[in-house]
């Protein structure tokens, strides 16, 4: 469930860092097509949600005893490296929404962009293969 | 009077005394809510049903508060000529307001404080096939989220809010609107035919989108047509208050969610407990 926190996480780190401290990308360049407009409703929506609701499960699983803080962490690393991706190639390259930087040469912001994603992705898959691994020998 | 972009032509004398009654009129509804409430509270705490949560009042009062100062006063003034404090007057009204109401739980303090006659006449109310239809969250969401959009998406459909006739009709259905959509999300109050939990939780996410989809609708076309010249600012505090009050909602929402499911964890964990509970209770 770490996983959607992490989606919620780097839905803000987008918009805090890169819109509102960077500049980079305005939250809206008006250059953006409908369905574009509709996706990006639906994913700030989505974001909130995911947010307030991880931390509720998150609280759920305490209840119940079930909490293991290395998965949570895990999906966490891969709620952000997934999101980032989609982001990177859903919403800047096939929905045009927007780019990461306006008036640069792009490839090198959407290498880094979409490798860091990777990364988180890895990372998370990794730790959970490790957490897996765990309770299977504890068994 | 003030002379703004939606108030064309001269404000005679007569017109500023009309909307001092208008004013004192909006100020006496909200009153009378306020008061209503806690009259109906004495009448439960008369009939024997103690024990109202502190909440529950301080939840209505200030949302009746947050009528008032959204309908009359410096803010519901300056509303005529500023989009900005209009949307923030929109935001507390069709938001914020029915959310707090619905929280007050007024129909459950209705049901305390009347007869059990009355209270079976409410519940076959609630429980009609068109209240049913209307307090369904998708439809709830349509109705709220729906002429709210189409209001902001045309300037001449704008125009219609600052009709002396429409404008007025219209506040009116921003909070009847919010107050069933809030009802039906997150209404504390018996709901014969409330929703599947993932069903409200949809209606939710729906409407944060399209709200999301018109403010920056709203923020694309500030430029053109005949938006006010603060319409891009107006689009952000549309964008960003929205936000406030939906993850308000929200938190709302989970926390239900999570007590109800708390109370069946609790349910299936102690089984042999009830047991006990229902021996104790009958002998």
């Amino acid at each position: 469930m770490g996983f959607l926190f992490g989606c919620g996480i780097i839905a803000f780190v987008d918009e805090a860092v890169f819109h509102q401290l960077l500049h980079w990308h305005h939250f809206y360049d008006r250059s953006t097509p409908a369905a574009g407009l509709v996706s990006d409703g639906v994913f700030h929506a989505f974001s909130w949600f995911a947010t307030v609701a991880s931390l509720f499960l998150f609280a759920d699983l305490r209840r119940r005893g079930a909490l293991s803080t290395r998965r949570w962490v895990a999906g966490i690393l891969m709620g952000i490296g997934a999101f980032q991706l989609f982001d990177g190639v859903v919403q800047h390259k096939l929905l045009d929404l927007h780019e990461i930087r306006y008036g640069v040469e792009l490839l090198p912001y959407d290498l880094a962009w979409n490798g860091a994603a990777l990364a988180f992705l890895v990372a998370g898959v990794l730790l959970v293969r490790r957490t897996a691994h765990r309770s299977v020998g504890d068994a | 009077m003030r002379e703004g972009p939606h108030h064309p032509g001269p404000a005679p004398g007569g017109e500023a005394l009309g909307a001092f009654a208008l004013d004192t009129a909006v100020v006496l509804v909200w009153l009378g809510l306020a008061a209503l409430y806690l009259v109906a509270g004495r009448a439960g705490v008369l009939r024997g049903r103690t024990g109202w949560p502190l909440r529950r009042t301080t939840a209505w009062l200030i949302g009746t508060g947050f009528g008032v100062v959204a309908t009359a006063g410096p803010l519901a003034q300056a509303a005529g000529s500023s989009l900005t404090a209009h949307m923030a007057a929109h935001l507390l009204l069709g938001m914020l307001v029915p959310l707090l109401l619905v929280l007050g739980a007024p129909g459950t303090l209705f049901l305390r404080a009347v007869s059990a006659r009355t209270g079976r006449h409410y519940a076959r109310l609630a429980g009609s096939a068109p209240v049913r239809l209307a307090a369904h969250p998708l439809m709830a969401g349509l109705l709220a989220a729906g002429p709210t959009a189409v209001l902001y998406w045309d300037p001449a459909a704008f125009a219609l809010l600052h009709h002396p006739v429409s404008g007025p009709l219209l506040h009116v259905h921003f909070v009847a609107a919010g107050t069933l959509f809030a009802y039906a999300v997150v209404g504390p109050d018996p709901n014969p035919h409330r929703a599947a939990p993932w069903l409200r939780g949809v209606a939710i996410l729906t409407t944060i989108a399209v709200h999301a989809v018109v403010g920056k609708h709203l923020y694309a076309v500030a430029g053109q047509g005949s938006w006010p010249s603060d319409a891009e600012q107006a689009a952000q505090l549309m964008y960003y208050g929205g936000d406030a009050v939906h993850v308000l909602l929200l938190v709302v929402f989970c926390t239900q969610v999570y007590r109800t499911a708390g109370r069946r964890l609790r349910r299936r964990a102690t089984p042999s407990a009830r047991g006990r509970l229902g021996s104790a209770g009958a002998a």
